[in-house]
C-alpha cells in the first residue's frame, strides 16, 4: 500500500526534510505534493487525491490551522488526516489543533523516529506502508 | 536576576538542541562575539510578554547547515537557501524556547524574516526591558542569539 502525501510548510528545507525523513524510513509514497501555505494546500486538494497531510502552523497567508477549520467545514477534505508539525507546542495550540480535526502533533525540532512513530499511529501501518500489528487483528475480527 | 538566569538557560539549551537534531551540529559557549556574521535572521511574537529573538550566523555555519540538514554539495548550496535554513532555526530555536518557559500560555509567533546586512542594526536592539546575548561557536563557524523582551 502506498499514500499520497501532502507537505505545508512555508520553509522549502523543512518541506525537503520531512520529504527526505518519509523516503529513508521506507514510507510508501506514491506521490508527493507541497505547498508553502494553506492556501496553496488547499488548492492542491482541489485537484489531487491526498492520503495524508503533514502541516506547519505558522505561515503567511493561511497559517495551519485555517486550513484545519476550512477542511472540517469541507465533507471531501474533513476525513484526510492531518499531522501537525510545528514549533508551537503550548498545550492550548496543541488542543486548538486537535479539536479542529488534526489526527497527530510532532513538535519541532523532530526525530525521524517521531514522525515514523506518529505516522503509524495515525495511518495505522508500519513504516514499509504494510497494516500494523494492532490493524491485522482487527481486520481479522472483521473477517 | 533568577528569572534572567532561567531564560538564559532555556535559550541555551533550546539552541544547541536544535542545531544537533536538525543541523547536526555540535556548538559550544563562546566567551567573544566580534566575528564576522554574514546572515541575520529575526522572529517576533506576542503573548503574555513580547519579545524578539535574533540569530547572527557566520558563512560558513549557515552553509554547514543547509548541507547538513539537505544532504546537498556545498557548491549547489544557493543564498536562498541558507536564507531559508537560517529562519527554519530562529523559527524553531524560539518555539522550544517559549514551550519550554511555559507551556500553558500561548504566544503569537510572527514569520521569520532576514535582517537587511547592516551589521550595527543586526547586533544591537532598542531598549527593551530585558536583553540576553549569546555567543556560540563550533568547527563549522560562528553563531550569535540576541534575545529582546518586554513585559516580563
Amino acid at each position: 500500500m502506498s499514500f499520497n502525501v501532502l507537505i505545508v510548510d512555508d520553509s522549502f528545507s523543512m518541506r525537503s526534510v520531512i520529504k527526505k525523513v518519509l523516503s529513508m524510513s521506507g514510507f510508501h509514497m506514491d506521490q508527493c505534493f507541497d505547498a508553502s501555505n494553506g492556501r496553496e494546500g488547499l488548492a492542491v486538494l482541489g485537484k489531487e487525491w491526498v492520503d495524508v497531510i503533514l502541516s506547519d502552523i505558522n505561515m503567511p497567508e493561511m497559517n495551519g490551522l485555517e486550513m484545519l477549520r476550512q477542511m472540517k467545514e469541507n465533507p471531501v477534505y474533513q476525513n484526510i488526516p492531518v499531522i501537525v508539525i510545528s514549533t508551537e507546542g503550548s498545550e492550548d495550540r496543541i488542543s486548538e489543533a486537535f479539536s479542529n480535526g488534526a489526527k497527530g502533533f510532532i513538535k519541532k525540532p523532530f526525530l525521524p523516529e517521531d514522525l515514523k512513530k506518529t505516522l503509524h499511529d495515525v495511518l495505522g501501518v508500519d513504516a514499509d506502508g504494510s497494516y500494523a500489528d494492532d490493524q491485522k487483528d482487527s481486520d481479522d475480527l472483521d473477517f | 536576576m533568577e528569572a534572567t538566569q532561567t531564560i538564559r538557560k532555556i535559550l541555551t539549551t533550546s539552541t544547541f538542541d536544535v542545531f544537533e537534531k536538525m543541523f547536526y551540529i555540535f556548538l559550544e559557549m563562546s566567551a567573544s562575539g566580534k566575528q564576522q556574521y554574514d546572515l541575520v535572521t529575526s522572529i517576533r511574537f506576542s503573548g503574555p510578554f513580547d519579545g524578539e529573538i535574533r540569530l547572527g550566523f557566520s558563512d560558513s555555519l549557515a552553509l554547514a547547515m543547509v548541507e547538513n540538514m539537505l544532504s546537498m554539495d556545498q557548491h549547489d548550496i544557493t543564498r536562498a537557501m541558507r536564507e531559508d535554513c537560517a529562519k527554519e532555526a530562529v523559527n524553531i530555536i524560539s518555539g522550544q524556547f517559549l514551550r519550554t518557559l511555559d507551556s500553558t500560555k500561548i504566544f503569537h509567533m510572527a514569520v521569520p524574516v532576514c535582517l537587511p546586512h547592516t551589521s550595527a542594526a543586526q547586533q544591537e536592539s532598542s531598549g527593551q526591558d530585558l536583553e540576553q546575548r549569546l555567543n556560540f561557536e563550533s568547527e563549522k563557524g560562528y553563531l550569535y542569539l540576541l534575545a529582546s523582551f518586554k513585559g516580563v
